[in-house]
């Protein structure tokens, strides 16, 4: 039998699902922002089930407890924690994000990265050349189902985007991203269609203050023409 | 280390509140990720009452519910420093590991003996588990706010998190399709939320 995983939530955070479906829930959890946040909060309510059924345990658990983690090696936290900073944390957003999309670069000219090796080595030093910059500032937005993450540099005036869940649009339509404020909406390039996951880089960060994602005719515009559906506040 | 960085906007939500994270558990949860024993006591004291609670609740034998708890708070110093405060509470992380490990020695310990009988046909159990959480829940919110699901709701949220059932199971038992009981035990803890975020 299939089963749209977005219906587990509730029997996830009881811990009643079987072994199988429970690690393809947790497989998916991290590609669904949407998921994830209903299983978090799902979670604190059972919080409250067990806290309904507290009971004093005998007195002798607390001295065998502490006698055995006297004894007890700990264990180091996970990798990637030990240098909190934005980028470790962009860098983890970056690879839970589930839609990445193409590569493209600012200033009126897009660069598709391909597949080939030598593009996507390319691709990867760029994004790597952001996600590690001093400088680099991780800010992430969210409207319905869609999840957008920038990781921005000033330093290097670029920004690389994720985004998560968006949907595919009709073919006269596409995804245009913009650098806001202070000064008119300048294009970061088009979105395609959400594909096989792809960080994207763009360049032409400039001073901007916001960034933005509107639906636009297939193409571009000069300007936008419809509210974003997205906007992010910039390092 | 300082407070963690989800903390505050948690306590805007009303779920947040509802759960009364000890207010420090987090806190003591880096300092004991560091090595401190006596943080760890501070742990103890605030989580030994429903990790044994709980797992008591899902095993039902006061030997292996000691058991669970030791292994689980064990585990809580082993690996505080695995604790994400960007994803839930300290207290839900701790009780999380509680309810997972307590749910599994109730599936292994009865796999061989009875699992296949208690899923063919509803045992006993059930009736005693469902009416039994009406009757000696102490938390007086959860208990009325129990009492606001429907009953499959409040039955199917019953069986799963303190019979230790899956929702398998709980559909045999309850004669009612697997959709159906994917989507009350949903909504069930959906409204569960909403009641105790109502709470003062």
């Amino acid at each position: 039998m299939t089963h749209d995983p977005h219906d587990l939530a509730g029997p996830y955070v009881l811990d009643a699902l079987g072994d199988t479906e429970r690690r393809r829930f947790e497989h998916h959890l991290p590609r669904c922002a949407a998921c994830a946040d209903e299983t978090a909060g799902l979670r604190e309510t059972t919080t409250w089930l067990a806290l309904a059924v507290a009971h004093r345990p005998p007195d002798r658990l607390r001295a065998r407890v502490m006698t055995e983690i006297a004894r007890t090696r700990q264990s180091p936290p996970p990798l990637g924690r030990r240098l909190p900073s934005p980028r470790t944390g962009g860098l983890s957003r970056l690879a839970a994000a589930a839609c990445l999309v193409l590569a493209l670069i600012g200033g009126g000219t897009t660069w598709h990265f391909h597949r080939s090796a030598e593009h996507a080595q390319a691709l990867n030093r760029r994004v790597t050349a952001v996600m590690t910059a001093p400088d680099a500032h991780t800010s992430t937005a969210r409207a319905q189902t869609a999840t957008i993450t920038v990781v921005s540099s000033r330093s290097l005036g670029e920004a690389v985007v994720t985004t998560a869940r968006l949907q595919r649009l009709p073919p006269a339509k596409t995804y245009q991203m913009w650098w806001l404020g202070p000064t008119p909406p300048r294009s970061a390039g088009t979105l395609n269609p959400p594909g096989r996951p792809r960080p994207l880089v763009t360049t032409g960060l400039g001073n901007a203050q916001r960034f933005g994602v509107t639906i636009e005719p297939a193409g571009g515009s000069q300007q936008p023409t419809s509210a974003p559906i997205l906007t992010v506040a910039l390092g | 280390m300082t407070e963690p960085t989800g903390k505050p906007s948690r306590t805007l939500k009303p779920v947040g509140d509802a759960t009364r994270e000890p207010p420090d558990l987090a806190a003591l949860l880096g300092r004991v990720a560091r090595g401190d024993q006596d943080a760890f006591g501070q742990v103890y004291e605030l989580m030994s009452r429903p990790v044994y609670g709980l797992a008591l609740r899902v095993v039902r034998d006061p030997a292996q519910a000691e058991e669970i708890a030791q292994d689980v708070l064990v585990e809580v110093w082993r690996k505080a420093s695995h604790y994400r405060p960007e994803r839930g509470s300290a207290t839900s992380w701790v009780l999380t590991v509680a309810h997972r490990r307590a749910v599994d020695r109730v599936r292994s310990t009865q796999a061989d003996r009875d699992r296949e009988e208690r899923t063919a046909a509803p045992s006993p159990d059930y009736d005693e588990v469902a009416e039994e959480v009406g009757t000696r829940l102490e938390h007086q919110q959860v208990r009325r706010c129990m009492r606001g699901l429907t009953q499959t709701q409040r039955e199917s949220i019953t069986l799963a998190y303190y019979g230790g059932y899956t929702y398998r199971e709980v559909s045999e038992l309850l004669g009612v399709g697997l959709a159906a009981v994917k989507t009350r035990m949903r909504d069930g803890l959906i409204r569960l939320r909403d009641c105790l975020g109502a709470q003062p």
